[in-house]
């Protein structure tokens, strides 16, 4: 009896200090975020100065503006293509798809450092593409668009295709069928897969910095340069507002995953 | 009972019509995906791999000489050592990551009850926090003149302060801090699927909770360790940031030769054939995984 | 091969549904194998057959759902082999209902109106016609997930009829319900369909449901048509062993016929069995290889009542030992094993004048006796 209760105690012991592992890191950098020691590693009283100075920092908002656009071309393109070929890859059935499932694998599993490099030589060397916007915006396409395609390939696999069937069989074409039916029964999925992209666009670091140029600094990349000077009071206050929007979007990709379950649970 | 013979020419007409429709179809979803694919997963690899056997001028020109010295120089060398440190950091990564994760995923599924949510949210914040200022927040934490030295020193347990960074240790403690939620994640979804019935059944057989654990938990979540290995190992093959920034120029990783080579070097021929080198090694280990563990664990996982 | 040369050869009025040997082949199996019939306006017809006979797939080639590989299928007398699903004139039931999740019943049940451009208030007119047919008032607002089992079945059933179709198509369509409602659904689909009187195609692999609801009856295996017959013909006088298996005939006798006059037949078992059967009108003897009589139509007398007294020529009496009986409440299911053969009787013992005490029991001599008119005679 005596042992059944000590064993939750130590795992949650275990988790506890797994969790403080994952979280101190993080939480320091909040709290010497509003800290006024100006090296940004050590607490000298209450300040809030270095957001003044984030929102006054040209460089940073020009790296913010530059990683936006950059994500959201991603997140429309990738989502997609991915729609499209999820719907392909679920419906069609053909010699060599299982050879280009493993081809659409290979963008994720390599390690940026080679699909960077990879991209960098192919655009300076074969197709002279100028680096800056268009290198980064392709690149981010080629290592995103995989993602939704097995996002959304995950929740067609749960999808009733019957609805389909049922929508062409009332009189409605295929087009009328997608916009009345399949679309909005996907639509979660297609948000979900938007929300998870455009965090791993706007926050890569590696591929985008193979690719960027001169000239072109991301937000990652602002970030990156600075760290070269150890800590400093302005990424403090980068990387709180980071995860003050992580947070605020993971309940926004959670409430829309549990609206999607409640109009589907037929 | 019409006894069916070869295709009829109308049967024949059929399929054809059929084929044309697939082809068709396959145009129409598949092009966008099939070009991104060829031109831009495909045709890169083949440049660098054309380029590897290539050799690089004093001014990091590309010379047309055709070379086997840059292959050579990985198989024979001292970057054939960082690439065997690169798979053995990688696998103590995993292995580490089991360990810690395991517990805490078994906690949220079997203790976690109302609570759940927020742990997991708790768990995947941090995992989708940018990944720079993570790792930069750890360099806080350990550095130097870091919190934890600096606070050492403060109350007299030390007078110098102890050097984490640039050590075997330092990289270790970043791959697991940067991967361990993809560990736990999977495990905890394997856990909270399990059927509780199955336990029950196993402690009314006469398992001890232990044994249970071993004859029946634990095997029963093999697809989930697998996932959450396949989600640690592959990527921290070829880390670069964290070799980067927790070993400097003394523990190197294959992801952080490959970098040099680009970006300080300048060498493409040799950066080339580390890079080459490197999608190798990655693409033995998903074929072993796709052998071992399937196609679908795989894509599950991601 | 166009099927206008054929309509012009065929002066007499078209048929609701025709099908012309239709063949339907998937990677390793013939779904459907040269299957020919007709349907006729206003009737109830069912594909019976168990899971895998080509009967859905059938019925999803009737509804453009999937393409066949030689043949011709005719609705309303025109060739439709080439329409795709959303421009014939006939509408489907699916077994899972298939309801749009994200749309009201009202939405679900105008959703093909909308696709037809039809006024709104027409459609809100119509809409509200079907959902009293189908006794769904109150329901309008409500979404898929809020609905039972029967009710999403009415809301499918309105969906396809509100378009009015030639033939409405029933795949399975009570397959997902439990067992009350789905003699309740029943009911209601006989009812429905004698209201507005469109042409039902249904496809059901359960016998009773086929017997009770059809108008006429097309058993099917393996991708072949077995036998077509209104729901009498097809129980009482199945034309081959499986169809006899199938429509719950038990006790199948193989054999041939060895002996032959005008009126009476004497037929030898494989087993040794031998009786007399009178000479069917429309089946030559030589063709004839076995019968098949029903468990119901079996009579067991206990004791030793001397059977000769009530026993004409073509009547069968055969003892034999009681070795199991499965008590079912209304009535017992017995198995009689034939004394001098391992031959198994499956016969099903209502009570009627014996009264509630009437006992079998285990072991227990009987004779088991049918007359020569249950006796059904098979050809394969």
């Amino acid at each position: 009896m005596k042992k059944r209760k000590l064993a939750p105690k130590i795992l949650w012991i275990l988790s506890i200090l797994t969790l403080i592992f994952l979280w101190a890191p993080m939480i320091l950098v909040i709290v010497y975020s509003f800290s006024n020691n100006k090296y940004g590693s050590s607490w000298e009283g209450f300040t809030l100065k270095w957001y003044v100075k984030l929102a006054t920092n040209d460089q940073v908002r020009d790296a913010l503006m530059r990683s936006l656009i950059i994500a959201g071309v991603t997140v429309v393109v990738s989502t997609l293509i991915g729609t499209v070929t999820a719907y392909g890859l679920y419906k069609l059935n053909f010699k060599g798809k299982n050879f280009l499932r493993t081809s659409i694998l290979l963008p994720i599993v390599f390690p940026s450092v080679v699909t960077g490099s990879a991209l960098l030589v192919f655009f300076t060397r074969l197709i002279h593409l100028p680096l800056g916007y268009p290198s980064i915006i392709i690149a981010h396409i080629v290592f995103c668009s995989p993602l939704a395609v097995f996002i959304i390939l995950g929740r067609m696999q749960r999808f009733d295709w019957a609805w389909e069937e049922a929508a062409l069989d009332l009189g409605a074409t295929p087009l009328r069928t997608f916009i009345r039916v399949t679309g909005p029964q996907l639509l979660p999925a297609i948000m979900a897969s938007a929300m998870l992209i455009f965090p791993w666009s706007f926050d890569d670091f590696v591929i985008t910095y193979f690719v960027a140029g001169v000239g072109s600094t991301t937000l990652p990349i602002y970030v990156f340069s600075q760290l070269r000077f150890g800590a400093t009071p302005v990424i403090n206050t980068i990387g709180t507002l980071f995860v003050t929007v992580t947070m605020l979007g993971m309940l926004a990709v959670y409430f829309v995953q549990k609206m999607g379950k409640s109009s589907s649970s037929a | 009972m019409p006894v069916l013979d070869d295709m009829s020419a109308s049967q024949a007409q059929a399929k054809k019509r059929e084929k044309r429709k697939l082809t068709l179809d396959i145009t129409a979803y598949l092009s966008p995906i099939i070009i991104i694919v060829v031109v831009f997963v495909f045709a890169p690899l083949a440049i660098i791999l054309f380029f590897s056997f290539l050799k690089s001028g004093p001014y990091g020109q590309i010379i047309y000489t055709f070379t086997f010295e840059n292959i050579a120089a990985i198989l024979g060398g001292g970057y054939g050592k960082v690439f065997l440190k690169s798979v053995y950091l990688a696998i103590q990564t995993n292995f580490l990551c089991i360990l810690l994760g395991y517990p805490i995923a078994y906690y949220i599924a079997r203790f976690g009850g109302k609570r759940k949510v927020l742990w997991i949210f708790l768990i995947i914040v941090p995992s989708w926090s940018s990944y720079l200022i993570r790792l930069y927040a750890l360099k806080t934490l350990v550095g130097t003149k870091g919190t934890i030295n600096t606070l050492l020193i403060n109350i007299g347990v030390i007078s110098e302060p102890i050097q984490i960074l640039y050590t075997n240790f330092a990289v270790t403690m970043a791959l697991v801090f940067a991967w361990l939620p993809f560990m736990i994640l999977p495990i905890y979804a394997a856990l909270d699927g399990l059927d509780r019935s199955v336990l029950e059944a196993a402690t009314d057989l006469g398992a001890t909770p232990f044994r249970r654990f071993f004859r029946v938990t634990l095997p029963l979540t093999r697809g989930g360790l697998l996932a959450g290995s396949i989600l640690v190992f592959i990527p921290t093959v070829g880390e670069w940031l964290v070799p980067h920034i927790f070993g400097g120029s003394k523990i190197m990783m294959a992801g952080s030769l490959v970098a040099h080579k680009f970006t300080a070097v300048g060498n493409i021929p040799q950066g080339s054939s580390l890079a080459i080198m490197l999608a190798a090694t990655l693409v033995l280990i998903l074929y072993l995984t796709i052998k071992w563990g399937g196609r679908e664990a795989l894509e599950k996982a991601l | 091969m166009s099927g206008s040369d054929t309509l012009n050869t065929e002066k007499q009025p078209a048929f609701c549904l025709e099908i012309r040997d239709v063949v339907k082949q998937f990677p390793g199996v013939t779904a459907v194998d040269h299957i020919s019939l007709e349907i006729k306006e206003g009737e109830i017809f069912t594909f019976l057959g168990p899971s895998g006979c080509g009967k859905s797939t059938l019925l999803r080639i009737v509804a453009g759902l999937e393409n066949q590989d030689q043949g011709d299928v005719l609705i309303a007398g025109e060739v439709v082999n080439d329409l795709p699903p959303y421009k014939r004139d006939c509408s489907t039931v699916f077994q899972s209902h298939a309801l749009f999740p994200h749309m009201s019943v009202a939405d679900n049940i105008g959703f093909g109106l909308v696709e037809r451009k039809i006024p709104k208030a027409d459609i809100k007119k119509r809409v509200q016609a079907k959902v009293d047919l189908v006794n769904l008032g109150g329901m309008e607002d409500r979404f898929p997930h809020q609905l039972s089992g029967g009710q999403m079945q009415r809301v499918a059933l309105a969906r396809s009829l509100v378009l009015e179709p030639t033939v409405l198509l029933l795949d399975e369509p009570l397959a997902a319900l439990d067992r009350k409602l789905r003699k309740e659904m029943q009911i209601e689909l006989k009812r429905i369909q004698r209201e507005v009187g469109t042409t039902f195609l249904n496809v059901t692999h359960d016998q009773k449901e086929a017997l009770s609801l059809s108008d006429r009856i097309a058993v099917m295996k393996d991708g072949v048509l077995l036998q077509i017959g209104t729901p009498n013909e097809i129980y009482e006088t199945p034309r081959t062993r499986f169809v006899a298996s199938f429509m719950g005939a038990t006790n199948i006798f193989a054999g041939s016929v060895i002996d032959a006059s005008d009126d009476l037949l004497t037929f030898k078992a494989d087993t040794g069995l031998q009786v007399i059967i009178p000479t069917p009108a429309d089946i030559p003897a030589d063709q004839i290889t076995g019968f098949s009589v029903h468990p119901e139509l079996i009579d067991l007398i206990q004791g030793d009542a001397n059977p000769e007294l009530t026993c004409t020529e073509t009547d069968v009496m055969l003892p034999g030992t009681i070795k199991e009986v499965f008590y079912l409440g209304d009535f017992s299911e017995v198995s009689v094993i034939l004394d001098d053969t391992d031959l198994i009787l499956t016969v099903y013992m209502t009570r009627g004048w014996n009264g509630p005490n009437m006992k079998m029991s285990e072991g227990e001599h009987i004779i088991a006796q049918w007359s020569g008119e249950s006796m059904n005679l098979l050809v394969g």
